[in-house]
Formats: C-alpha cells, structure tokens, sequence
C-alpha cells in the first residue's frame, strides 16, 4: 500500500469509517511491533505498546497536516510513545511475572534456513545472534539501525523521525554499524 | 586510486549509495584495487543482510492483534465522540439554566433589584382573623424565627398560614422586629390578633397596635395567626 493508498484510506476513516483504519494496522503493525520490541525486549510489552500507539495515531488523525508521508507520521508518533514509555517504566519499575534480565521468551519465528538473495544462508541461530548484539546496542545506535537496516528507511525520514539533524543519522548510523559489525566479528559471524 | 584506506563512514554511506557519482566511482575504483578495503566493505553488507533478516519478526498471528486494535479504536472513537458531545452540550445547558435563574429572579424582585413587595393586608376571608401575608419561603422562615425568639408556640404552620400561640407582653416586641424586618417587606402593614379565649376574635387592629393590650391581657397568651401569600 502506498502512501497515496494510506491517504486515500484516512479519508474514509475520517469520513466515518472507522472499519477502514484496520488497512493501516496491517500495514504497519509488524514495523511498529519491531521498534517497539527492539525497545522493550519484550514481547507483551511491545504488543501493548504497538496497540497504543494505533490508538493514538486514530486519536491524532485529525490533526495530520499531510506535509510529510504518513508512514513518517506514524513512526514519528512510535518514537515518541515509546520514550514518554521508556521514561515511565524507567521512574516506576515493576516486576513483570514472566520477564528475565536477559529478554523475553519469545521467540524468532525464522525458518531454519534462510536462502538471501545473496546467497548467504542466515539460519535461526545466526539471527538470533544478531538480534541479542543488536539490541544490547545503546539506543541512538539500536533505534537508528532498526529504523535503517530492518525497516529500510531514507535518511531524511530517519531525520525527521527522530527530529535530528541529516549529518546526525549518518554518523549514528556510520557508528552504530561500526560497533555492531565489531561485536558480530567477536561473536565469530563476520 | 585513493592511496589511503577507506573510512567505515564512507563504507557504510557507499552501501546505502547516498554519494554522488564521482564520489562512487572514486571508492569503487579503490575497492577494486585494495583488498582490505573490499573486505571491509563485503563484511558490511553481510552484516546489513543479516540486520535486514530480522524482518521476520513480528505479531503472532494467532493474536489476532488486527481485530484486537480494531475494536479498541472504535470503542475510543465512541467515547471521544461522547465526550465532545458532552463537551459541546454542557456548557449550552449551564447557560440555559443560568439564563432561567436570572430571569426568575428577575421576575420577583423586578429588573431594579427592588424586591417585589410580599406581603399585603389579608382581607380576612373569616372576618376578623388575625392576619399578616409573607410573600415568600424566606419570609416565612424569617417569621418562624422572630415567633421562636418571642417564645412563641407555633401550633400550626400550613402553605397558608402560620398559627402560634405567645404571651401578650410579647406581641409588641414581634410586630417591632417584623415592622424592622424590611426584607420580609411586613414593614407598615397591620397585623390582626385574637385572644385564646373563645377562639380568634374577629376584627381587625391596625398598625398603630400590634395588639390592642389591656392591663388583664399582660400574663394571657395570645393567639396570633399570619397568613401567607
């Protein structure tokens, strides 16, 4: 669905039908579940808050000015929940009944063997690797390389997702890979 | 050719081909020639293919989070329209009911302020009762209150009228707090009552008297009785 697609079915969701923003849950329900993962580690957490942030989105429609790209709205609107959540979380701890220190138990649902176009075979136990050294990132690099590398954004929308500057993603992401592609290297992947 | 080796930065923007061309073929034409730099750039692109492969995550399907999220929005949808409604019509029926209050009160005290007068000389249905009108609730709880104080027995209080019984020493002292008492607007009007013996007399006693006392009177209870409007 393109942009022009999204904008055609927020018009019928602000026309009243409702049912229609069900089109853009699933679109963009697994890209805001992946930030949103890559930020709590856990997956309730991550589900929680990707529900939230469709409900704020549908609470903000209104005000969507249609200046940027809609997917650009959304994540900004991602980014900005899952701080103000971070925050929180950080101020009010709790004890979660399931949760280790170490992650979740949720699991990667990756076959085992993953033919890229490149002929790399990726198994389950190489991009699980990659996601444990990933997400011990610090969170400027985590965020941006998630942003980047699995959601395949342009730098400019990076930019104006994170309200940074242009010359700030490039060194954050120039960074971020440098120290990943180094702990990946120690890991014995590269 | 570049004699120096290539920066990660510069590798890492030549893979996300954000260079412009001559800049490209600067790095390209280096990495063809410098085997460290090649590899370095090669484990780059590994590494972003496999960062790329955690696409894979997402929702369970079983949760059936689509139809979840779904019926959440629309029941916020309805809330919020509630509450804008409620938003919208509170504030018009504070108004209205604000607007109503004024006018009632503008209807009994007139648009001066000046209280409307509340009380007028009964013309004694009964002939000769004892009688004073009070216009309003206010009035008459200010009457129940001088009665009390005059150690007054009020024996009947009904929409029409009070009836109480009060030693004839105290009658006077009543009618002064009822002529000062301008709010309950008794000020100047003849108030009429009667002896308990034989019931109510009949007559009427003008202002000048609140009761006509003789010196027999003094220790007798009279019972007085105030019409209201």
């Amino acid at each position: 669905m393109s942009d022009k697609s999204d904008l055609e079915v927020i018009d019928r969701v602000l026309a009243g039908d409702i049912e229609a923003f069900s089109a853009i849950i699933e679109k963009y329900q697994d890209r805001i579940f992946r930030y949103a993962y890559s930020r709590v580690y856990n997956y309730d957490e991550a589900l929680d808050i990707t529900q939230e942030v469709f409900l704020m989105a549908m609470e903000a429609l209104r005000s969507f000015r249609r200046e940027a790209k809609f997917s650009t709205w959304m994540f900004s609107i991602m980014v900005n929940y899952c701080k103000n959540y971070r925050k929180k979380r950080d101020r009010f701890p709790s004890v979660g009944l399931s949760r280790s220190e170490g992650g979740d138990e949720f699991e990667i649902p990756i076959p085992d063997e993953r033919q890229t176009p490149e002929d790399d075979v990726v198994t389950g136990d190489t991009l699980r690797i990659v996601k444990e050294e990933l997400y011990a990132l610090p969170d400027d690099y985590k965020e941006i390389l998630v942003l980047r590398d699995i959601e395949g954004l342009a730098y400019g929308d990076i930019a104006r997702i994170l309200g940074i500057h242009l010359s700030n993603v490039k060194v954050r992401i120039h960074r971020g890979r440098e120290l990943l592609k180094k702990r990946l290297a120690e890991r014995g992947l590269l | 050719m570049t004699k120096e080796h290539i920066t990660f930065g510069l590798l890492s923007d030549l893979h996300d081909e954000v260079l412009n061309a001559a800049r490209k073929d600067s790095l390209m034409e280096h990495l063809g020639g410098c085997p460290a730099c090649g590899r370095e750039y090669e484990e780059l692109g590994r590494m972003v293919r496999m960062v790329s492969c955690l696409r894979v995550i997402g929702i369970r399907s079983r949760d059936d989070f689509c139809r979840a999220t779904l019926s959440r929005v629309i029941l916020c949808e309805r809330k919020r329209k509630r509450h804008l409604y409620y938003k919208r019509v509170i504030p018009s029926a504070v108004a209205a009911m604000v607007i109503f209050l004024v006018g009632i009160d503008q209807f009994q005290n007139g648009p001066t302020g000046e209280r409307r007068s509340g009380a007028r000389i009964a013309s004694s249905a009964s002939g000769g009762e004892l009688a004073r009108e009070i216009g309003s609730a206010y009035d008459m709880r200010r009457t129940m209150s001088i009665l009390r104080k005059n150690r007054a027995r009020v024996t009947m209080v009904t929409d029409g009228y009070i009836e109480a019984e009060v030693p004839s020493r105290f009658v006077d002292g009543i009618q002064r707090e009822c002529d000062g008492s301008f709010s309950t607007g008794m000020h100047g009007f003849a108030t009429a009552v009667g002896y308990t013996e034989g019931g109510i007399q009949d007559g009427l006693i003008l202002s000048s008297g609140f009761v006509h006392q003789r010196p027999a009177d003094q220790s007798r209870n009279v019972r007085l009785r105030i019409i209201l409007r």
